[in-house]
């Protein structure tokens, strides 16, 4: 299924982009691959969550290049996966994972990804679970794991990914 | 640890005690030069009460207070302690790098492939300051006193590396008379308090040596000023400075406030910050493929906000008819087996002379010495010059009685009472080494 209705403009340039790797995919395939597959490409992106007033004196928050990061701000990391490939990825094997920036915390509750189970780490990805299992040992006692001791987090998309289609998932930051 | 203080009721009201904020002069003391005794000088600051009784709110005069020297040798009985608060946490470094990598796993037809991407980037110089009055009360002056003397605390409350420019104000509106700017010193030598002279803290000239502190550092600074003869008692002055981020300077091209040019919150300077790479944090750094400039951007922060300004602050000097000099010296000492050296057992004579400066009165005038851990006051040593009737200076102390002279705990108090100058006292007790 083209996974391009709810994003008709964004698939669209996708698509046309697809294209040209495809043809290109195919010369270099010829030398060495002996098979079409997929292929999911990764966009990282960091920006920066800016507050600024408007005309009404609302303040509003918008996304701009992280060219101005001062301890304090919030920020937050887009990825983008996107199967350029021919074939379709299998369902439920796409996981993505992600380590919370050094001098960064996790601000509870961002992380963003449709379709996908959301998981949190708190020993650097040895270990992931729902925020409610994720306990911490402190003097002997367990206590809930706040967002701030996350150190990584997963997504795990359900479906399958069909050649063309793409994802995002987001989670925001505060600068230590 | 020795503290000081010295104490001079209003005319209206009761003794009272230096407020809590009083910043006492601490310092180490320890030998001073081989073969000589010990020395060091203590801070005696003025307090103006507030005035308890019928007029809770008039200003009352206050004793003036001058440093009068301040030796200070790192030695056997402890290290300077310059009695500043530690600033807050700033956060991460001007010029850090954060680094991010995601993976993706993705299966076709059963088999398991991955990707990554990378996204990072710097953090910038937040420009941010405290500049804070460190004196609690108004400083007593006599007119046609000559280098009277402020001290300021001077935090950099950002997260990078810069230099300040300090500006001294002293024409300041609402007050009765202006000071004249005589001099600004870096504490530069290690020894708190000021030191003139050779050896002693640094002449400040802006642009010159512009104090660099890095992130949460501070710095003691003391502003000198002359204060103008015809003055009448209570005429007060005001005197401002202000410190401004070197950078803000190099961007704007003022470092006047009020100029239109000044910066407002949030005004960023692109390249003028630190160095990308050189934020104080662990991490990969690769500059070159990552960064446009070698410097991070740098911003203006909240401490120069003009409703809510942390880069100024102000005090007054405060015209009175009379004065208080005060100086302890370490005059002798005396080991256990009959030499002069400084060891476990040995007695040292302290003497602190109290010199009451200028034509007028000073009421209930109490000098209190606290004795540091490192000694133990020597019983019945103390003795006074100058001591009011009532007042023996004997070990006992009776707080609520006629005696207030005596050892409170491990502090010396010795009650002069009303005092009128010119006048010269003298405290003298031992301490034992412990």
């Amino acid at each position: 299924m083209p996974a391009s209705k709810g994003f008709p403009t964004l698939i669209n340039a996708i698509s046309r982009f697809s294209s040209l790797l495809v043809g290109t995919f195919v010369v270099t395939a010829a030398l060495a691959a002996p098979q079409a597959m997929a292929r999911v490409e990764l966009v990282n992106e960091v920006h920066k969550v800016d507050r600024y007033v408007d005309e009404e004196g609302r303040v509003q928050r918008r996304l701009v290049e992280p060219n101005q990061v001062v301890p304090g701000d919030e920020l937050r990391y887009s990825v983008r996966f996107t199967n350029t490939g021919v074939e379709s990825v299998d369902a439920g094997s796409v996981v993505i994972t992600n380590p919370i920036p050094g001098n960064t915390e996790y601000l509870e509750g961002t992380a963003i990804g449709e379709a996908a189970d959301i998981l949190y780490s708190i020993d650097a990805g040895a270990q992931f679970g729902k925020p409610t299992s994720l306990r911490i040992e402190e003097n002997g006692s367990e206590a809930p794991a706040n967002a701030s001791d996350y150190t990584t987090i997963r997504w795990v998309y359900a479906p399958s990914l069909a050649p063309g289609a793409t994802g995002t998932v987001s989670f925001n930051v505060r600068l230590k | 640890m020795k503290r000081l203080a010295c104490h001079r009721d209003g005319r209206r009201g009761r003794p009272e005690w230096l407020p809590a904020r009083s910043r006492d002069f601490t310092q180490a003391l320890g030998p001073q030069g081989s073969g000589h005794g010990w020395q060091y000088g203590q801070r005696c600051i003025a307090a103006r009460p507030s005035g308890a009784g019928n007029s809770p709110s008039a200003p009352a005069s206050c004793l003036l207070a001058r440093v009068m020297h301040a030796f200070l040798r790192v030695g056997l009985l402890g290290a300077a302690l310059l009695g500043s608060t530690q600033a807050h946490a700033i956060g991460t470094g001007a010029g850090v790098q954060v680094p991010n990598s995601v993976t993706i796993e993705y299966d076709q037809s059963g088999v398991t492939r991955q990707a990554t991407a990378s996204a990072t980037f710097f953090v910038d110089e937040l420009l941010d300051v405290s500049l804070t009055s460190s004196d609690a009360s108004s400083i007593g002056v006599l007119a046609g006193q000559v280098a009277a003397l402020q001290q300021y605390t001077l935090t950099n409350l950002g997260n990078g590396t810069e230099a300040f420019r300090l500006t001294v104000d002293t024409a300041l509106a609402a007050d009765d008379f202006d000071a004249t700017f005589n001099q600004l010193f870096l504490e530069t030598n290690g020894q708190s308090g000021l030191q003139t002279g050779p050896g002693g803290d640094d002449i400040y000239v802006a642009g010159t040596n512009d104090p660099l502190l890095t992130a949460d550092e501070q710095l003691t600074i003391y502003v000198a000023a002359d204060i103008p003869s015809g003055l009448a008692i209570d005429d007060v002055a005001l005197l401002s400075v202000r410190a401004i981020a070197a950078t803000i300077i190099a961007g704007a091209g003022t470092d006047d406030p009020l100029q239109a040019a000044f910066p407002a919150v949030g005004t960023s300077f692109a390249g003028l910050g630190d160095a990308a790479g050189t934020g104080s944090s662990a991490g990969t750094v690769n500059v070159a493929s990552t960064a446009s400039s070698v410097n991070v951007a740098a911003m203006v922060g909240v401490s120069y906000d003009p409703a809510t300004p942390l880069y100024t602050d102000q005090h007054d000097f405060l015209v009175n008819d009379v004065g208080l000099a005060i100086t302890k010296t370490a005059f002798a000492v005396a080991d256990p087996t009959g030499g002069s050296t400084v060891v476990s057992g040995s007695v040292v004579s302290y003497r602190v002379a109290v010199d009451i400066v200028g034509g007028g009165a000073a009421q209930e005038l109490v000098i209190t010495d606290p004795i540091p851990d490192e000694l133990q006051y020597a019983p019945n040593s103390l003795s006074v010059v100058g001591l009011p009737a009532g007042e023996d200076a004997d070990d006992d102390l009776v707080p609520a009685g006629v005696d207030n002279t005596g050892i409170n705990g491990e502090t010396v108090e010795v009650t002069f009472g009303d005092v009128t100058g010119p006048l010269s006292l003298t405290i003298e007790y031992q301490a034992i080494v412990q």
